[in-house]
């Protein structure tokens, strides 16, 4: 492992863990677990920076990518078969954060992810990497993998439909 | 990118990511560490093992099994084992032999058993 790499990592690994934890719509857990793995495949070797982007979209796309294989993953967990090899080998687990960790949660964040939630998952990416990751529209489109023109009309309904969807009174500078 | 109308959205974003790295779990820089890899224990070639010696057991055993199945010409049943004969010989005797119980009623010129 290079030292400038590992430096890279440090330097985003808050703005990683946000991704990866819009990527796991929200869920702590499992957004530790998926920025974990990710992180195993830099060490491995298994994801290689070759240069052709930036550092950071092409951490941002081993992040999503290694996201949607423990959705998968979760999804195998919760089939049928799934549960009863749980049972057998009794590593079941509950994936749900629990209550204190809810009540610790903001409510404005938890407003967002909400409203976030129920766009289509490609236009609430767009706008996570664009407003949260402070992205440009080129850069959201190489992590996401699809064309400029694609993102930039996920981009234009996403803002169209939270717009809509956010209550009135979130749209109020936030006090810190 | 962003022009000024959406600074809306820009603020409740921003708002959450102060919020997420609040929460974001502390930078491990062991997690970047390779993997230490393991030497290959013994124990897992065994089965690799089992399966070799199993197919060269039977493999042996096929080439080795003695033959029982008979060429056909010897399977065949003998058809023709009886000797050249005259047809229904036995059915029908020839008239010369034939000896009727009511021979000796005939006249003495044909019969033949007359002296």
């Amino acid at each position: 492992m290079e030292r400038a790499i590992a430096d890279q990592l440090e330097a985003l690994h808050p703005d990683a863990f946000g991704w990866a934890l819009h990527c796991c719509a929200g869920e702590h857990g499992r957004a530790e677990d998926v920025l974990q793995n990710a992180y195993l495949k830099v060490a491995q070797e298994r994801a290689q920076h070759d240069g052709r982007s930036s550092f950071k979209t092409w951490w941002f796309g081993v992040i999503r990518f290694t996201a949607h294989e423990e959705f998968r993953r979760q999804r195998y967990r919760e089939s049928l078969l799934g549960k009863l090899l749980l049972q057998l080998t009794g590593d079941a687990h509950d994936p749900k954060p629990s209550p204190a960790r809810k009540m610790e949660l903001d409510e404005r964040t938890a407003e967002l992810r909400r409203c976030l939630a129920q766009l289509p998952a490609r236009q609430a990416e767009v706008l996570h990497l664009v407003f949260y990751q402070d992205l440009t529209l080129n850069e959201a489109a190489e992590v996401m993998r699809v064309s400029i023109g694609s993102v930039r009309q996920h981009y234009e309904r996403g803002k169209a439909r939270l717009r809509t969807l956010l209550q009135p009174d979130d749209f109020h500078e936030p006090e810190v | 990118m962003n022009p000024k109308s959406d600074d809306d959205l820009l603020a409740i974003f921003l708002h959450a990511r102060r919020c997420d790295r609040e929460d974001a779990p502390v930078w491990r820089p062991e997690l970047l560490e390779r993997p230490i890899q393991r030497p290959a224990s013994p124990l897992r070639l065994i089965p690799a093992a089992l399966v070799t010696a199993s197919v060269i057991v039977l493999a042996v055993f096929l080439t080795r099994m003695p033959q029982h199945e008979l060429p056909l010409s010897e399977a065949l049943p003998p058809l023709f084992e009886s000797q050249p004969g005259e047809l229904f010989a036995s059915v029908e005797p020839s008239l010369m032999s034939f000896e009727a119980p009511s021979d000796f009623l005939l006249p003495d010129h044909i019969n033949p058993y007359n002296p």
